[in-house]
């Protein structure tokens, strides 16, 4: 399971969040997001999650109004990924606390956090759910700590 | 940080690009401002996340500022300060890791930083600096021995390796190390090469402590493999064990589980490496029956599991995911044909199921399975059980999803065979008009190249051929190569010549008279066609009819098109000069000198000035086509990816050897290991008795037995547990790590099998059983190398030892009387020249023998005695080496010189070339070592 990009966009077409896993010229990632913003957002409801797109295969997944979006490698076990990506969610879930397109906007880097922690260089590194929300919760301290550090100062 | 949130509010505000821009600008000006002059910490922090923040919006041309600020960053002992700083390199090197020079910049820059931060004591920062080294140092090159930095990348992967296997750190730190590990050893496949990591870094596959090192640790290893395919077969038992834990008990820790399902990811990835491991070793992987076993039921079990029910997207979505991969890898497990029907009817239920995502992958699986059948008769028999439910399959092509019908179509593509292409060309063809414009180029390809290759009579392909290009479609651009290749079929069928101009001369009158719609492709061959072969059929179709037939539809059809026409205009004017239309050509030809057209401007022009300049004899007819490529291959879709897998060796070990390498794969230099200390004490012992200790030590002791049946041998180790007596310790993590056999891989002169596998976990003893048959002659320097690993306590330990696979094993005593044993020694002179079949060895010995042990050891090798003496010692014996394809006759004669007892004369004859030497100094090494 090799995870090439993960994609945020929002049902308006707005790129939320990214993450490349592969070396990516800044031209190739835009021509990409762009093709596969019009291509997944021309899709119906009822249609496959999965769209083949160049040498790869795209995964895609609605939750309200956010499509997340990955790309992997063509003899990649396409239900896996799209499981990666509800646990993705999930764990967002808990560790904004009921999450919403605004938080992923303005708490960026604990979304880039979460997915730290669920992949590392395009794989599962862990798929306990418990795990990596210590690991985030042990972010948010240090992070708290230095806010502090800062105030004193 | 108040500026960074104002500054993404203030983005957010922006109406348009340009005011974004004009946004971007101006802070990019204040950073650099800022950087100037000096920053405290708070500041620093807050300029490189904006600097980020407009990296990552795709300005990434404005930014050449900040390395320094960053390498502040990184100094700081804070981890969110460290983290900002790696976070702004990782961001950096995305963008810029193709350029070699960059990247080698930076590297040295940062490298004791990165060094002191893995060193470091808060694990907080050890993770950071492996998570920058395993998600950003993936690039595309390899490092090369005696580049600037190479010392330190060397010392860089040390100490990334010293971290995986520390027994230590924590877990934490263990998984992210293993990914980082990974993508710099593809970086410096080298270092595997100078070091003896291998053993180790498969152990961590039977990490019991924590399944999230398993997860990770499965990409490790099949780079590994791929690079070493020698150690494929240690790491089945591994994998099929911790299968058996996960599918046939059910049961993973409480933490892993998702919904109900324990661990899908870390099932998937097992089998994903198993699959590899199969893909690898060209289907010729070795498993031991225990495990084979075990694998069967494993997918036997999944298939099972996934006929129940079950509750929940999530849970149904991993259950098939599972069913998915463990099928592709059924076709590899020599299952049997009815588990295979058994697999392929499950699949085909699933083809009607709601659930989109189903329907497509069972499409899938269904490509695969075929594709892999390694032989051409079961994968007949699943194609037909699949052609049989054609029209389930067929109803998908009219699918709501494109992703579908495409899938359908690679489905079909590959279920064609020689029983069934008729029909199923047939469907397609009817198909097509319907067809989503997205996906025509696709499916006329692939009627293109399956009615070439099935096709069993020339006038069916050229008829179906006219069939598909006679249908009208919007994107013919797409299809000029169908219609091309119909052409360089054509030419070099002399045959086809006649009856294919016969046939589209009647389809475009019947076109045209009918008033229908032609297609521009269908033109452009008749064009050709007309041009080329109309005189031969001009009985038929007077020339006239031709040329009106073409003139016809010139107004009708697309530029190109037309100057096609133009073409077989000229040609026309070359068969026929005298014929009424002539004048027409010339006046078209005039017409078009006005076409705006540069294309059709030139032609005419052209065409007109060797008309009129009566120099038409410089047209030649067209040579036969030569290039045997079929361009449309090159087209066809995916079907093949699909089916060879993802074995990319080439790509991981581009940087091993870059001199060219006449055997290919096979000649990939060998790995010599070097034997354990007293290896060779065992080795003779084999050589000479068959049965006894084969090694020992304070932790191990291994005994063997052999049975000998002609050409078959059967070897039974045991082991046993030295330690448990001394320190109550068991053996851990037992592993055959590999069976290296020395013989020609080629025509091998003996065939290895292993039965059964020690147990992982001995805590008495446990056995290893193989055999052997002996094919032809065993040369001396083929021996097998066993390597084992264990662990025991804390400690990793490796044997390596040398397993004597002998042609003498297979000698069989025979009767013989003095005389014929006469006539046989002096008739094999006569047979073998040059005195090749004998061989005569002087051996001096430490121990004096007399003629009883002599005569024990003789026929305890397998020789009949056939003459003794007391006095003096002299002893003739007799017997026959067996191998599979042949048999040769074996003549001692054991002579003690001068120093009775001591010194010999050892005279051994052998109705095969050469085998007499072989023989002679196994003997000779077993005289040497005492017996």
């Amino acid at each position: 399971m090799s995870i090439k990009f993960l994609i945020l966009i929002s049902r308006q077409g707005k790129v939320r969040l990214t993450k490349w896993y592969t070396t990516t010229t800044q031209k190739t990632k835009s021509k990409i997001t762009k093709d596969l913003t019009t291509l997944i957002l021309s899709r119906r409801a009822k249609m496959c999650n999965i769209v083949e797109y160049q040498d790869m295969k795209i995964i895609y997944r609605r939750y309200a109004s956010l499509f997340f979006v990955i790309g992997i490698d063509n003899d990649d076990n396409e239900l896996m990924g799209l499981e990666i990506i509800h646990r993705y969610v999930e764990q967002m879930d808990k560790a904004y606390g009921k999450v919403s397109e605004l938080d992923i906007i303005f708490g960026f880097e604990k979304a880039y956090y979460v997915l730290d922690e669920l992949l590392l260089d395009g794989k599962v590194q862990e798929s306990s759910k418990k795990e990596v929300l210590k690991r985030v919760l042990n972010q948010d301290d240090l992070e708290g700590s230095e806010e502090f550090d800062v105030l004193i100062n | 940080m108040k500026g960074l949130t104002q500054f993404i509010v203030d983005i957010r505000n922006t109406h348009d690009q340009q005011e974004e821009k004009k946004r971007i600008n101006v802070e990019v000006n204040n950073i650099q401002l800022k950087f100037n002059s000096g920053l405290n910490d708070y500041q620093r922090r807050k300029y490189i996340s904006k600097i980020v923040y407009i990296y990552l919006l795709g300005y990434d041309h404005l930014i050449e500022f900040g390395t320094k600020e960053c390498l502040q960053l990184l100094m700081n002992n804070k981890v969110p300060e460290k983290q900002l700083g790696y976070l702004y390199l990782s961001v950096m090197i995305q963008n810029k890791g193709d350029n070699e020079q960059y990247v080698n910049e930076i590297f040295g820059l940062t490298f004791n930083q990165l060094k002191n931060d893995l060193n470091n004591k808060n694990e907080d920062i050890n993770t950071i600096a492996i998570q920058f080294i395993s998600n950003n140092l993936i690039l595309d090159y390899k490092f090369q021995q005696g580049s600037p930095n190479s010392n330190d990348f060397i010392e860089l992967i040390e100490t990334l390796y010293s971290m995986v296997i520390s027994p230590v750190n924590s877990i934490l730190i263990k998984k992210k190390a293993i990914v980082g590990l990974k993508n710099l050893i593809l970086m410096y496949p080298q270092i595997l090469d100078d070091n003896n990591w291998i053993p180790r870094l498969l152990n961590l596959i039977d990490n019991n402590q924590d399944l999230s090192i398993i997860l990770n640790s499965t990409k490790l290893i099949e780079i590994l493999i791929t690079l070493k395919p020698n150690y494929i077969y240690s790491i089945i038992p591994s994998i099929t064990k911790n299968l058996n834990d996960l599918i046939i008990e059910n049961t993973c820790p409480k933490e892993f589980y998702y919904y109900l399902i324990p661990s899908p990811w870390l099932i998937i990835k097992l089998f994903k490496l198993l699959e590899h491991c199969f893909l690898l070793s060209n289907n010729q992987l070795m498993i031991d029956d225990a495990n084979l076993n075990n694998l069967r039921q494993i997918v036997a079990k999944t298939i099972q599991m996934s006929s129940k029910p079950i509750k929940g997207l999530p849970n149904r979505n991993s259950q098939n995911s599972i069913l998915f991969q463990a099928v592709s890898i059924a076709v590899f497990l020599q299952a049997s044909d009815e588990a295979i029907t058994g697999a392929i009817n499950a699949l085909i239920d699933l083809l009607v199921t709601h659930d989109t995502n189903t329907r497509y992958l069972s499409l899938d699986v269904l490509i695969k399975l075929i594709g892999r059948s390694n032989n051409s008769s079961s994968s007949n028999n699943s194609s037909n059980l699949i052609y049989s439910n054609l029209k389930t399959i067929l109803g998908l092509l009219n699918d709501r999803d494109i992703s579908i019908k495409r899938k359908t179509l690679d489905l079909i593509y590959i279920i064609t065979n020689e029983e069934n292409y008729q029909n199923i060309i047939n469907k397609l063809i009817d198909y097509y008009p319907q067809c989503d414009i997205q996906l025509k180029s696709e499916l006329s390809i692939k009627i293109a190249v399956l009615s070439e290759n099935f096709a069993q009579d020339s006038n069916w392909y050229v008829n179906i051929m006219i069939k598909l290009i006679s249908i009208p479609t919007t994107n013919e651009i797409l299809n000029n190569e169908i219609w091309e290749r119909i052409c360089q079929i054509l030419i070099n069928n002399h045959d086809l010549h006649k009856s294919t101009t016969k046939l589209i001369i009647s389809k475009l009158a019947k076109l045209i008279k009918g008033g229908e719609a032609i297609s521009n492709n269908l033109i452009k061959l008749s064009s050709f066609i007309i041009g080329e072969f109309g005189p031969l059929v001009k009985e038929d179709y007077s020339p006239a009819s031709q040329f009106n037939l073409l003139f016809e539809c010139y107004s009708k059809v697309n530029l190109i098109s037309r100057s096609m026409i133009l073409s077989s205009f000229m040609k026309m004017l070359v068969n026929y000069p005298d014929e009424d239309f002539v004048p027409n050509i010339v006046d078209l030809f005039e017409l078009e000198l006005y076409s705006l057209d540069l294309e059709i401007q030139t032609r005419a022009n052209e065409y007109l000035k060797l008309f009129t300049t009566n120099n038409l004899h410089l047209h030649k007819p067209l040579p036969p086509f030569e290039s045997t490529e079929n361009h449309l291959l090159s087209r066809i879709g995916n079907v093949d990816k699909i089916v060879s897998g993802f074995v990319n060796k080439k790509k991981i070990q581009q940087s091993k050897s870059t001199d060219d390498d006449p055997f290919g794969d096979e000649a990939v230099p060998e790995e010599t290991y070097p034997l354990s200390p007293n290896w060779y004490n065992g080795y003779v012992r084999m050589l000479n008795f068959n049965a006894g200790i084969f090694f020992e030590n304070q932790l191990v002791k291994i005994t063997y037995k052999i049975t000998r049946d002609g050409f078959n041998l059967s070897y039974k180790f045991t082991i046993i547990n030295n330690s448990y007596k001394v320190s109550k310790n068991n053996l851990t993590n037992f592993k055959v790590l590999d069976l290296k056999s020395l013989t020609n891989s080629v025509n091998p002169s003996y065939l290895m099998n292993i039965h059964s596998l020690p147990e992982q976990l001995i805590t008495d003893k446990s056995t290893l059983e193989m055999s052997v048959k002996i094919r032809s002659v065993v040369e001396i320097e083929e021996p097998t190398i066993i390597s084992l690993t264990f662990n025991v306590g804390g400690s990793f330990n490796q044997l390596n030892l040398k397993i004597p696979i002998n042609l003498i094993k297979t000698l069989s005593p025979t009767g013989l009387k003095m005389d014929e044993f006469k006539n046989r020694w002096m008739q094999i002179n006569q047979l073998l020249p040059n005195n090749t079949g004998e061989h005569i060895i002087n051996t001096n010995t430490s121990i004096r023998y007399n003629s009883s042990n002599i005569i024990r050891l003789l026929q305890r090798l397998g020789f009949s005695i056939v003459y003794e003496n007391t006095e003096g010692i002299l002893i003739l014996g007799a017997g026959i080496i067996q191998c599979q394809n042949s048999k040769y006759g074996c003549l001692v004669s054991v002579k003690s010189s001068q120093d009775i007892g001591k010194q010999f004369e050892i005279i051994i004859k052998c109705t095969g070339g050469g085998v007499s030497q072989i023989i002679a100094s196994t003997i000779d090494e077993i005289f040497q070592s005492g017996f």
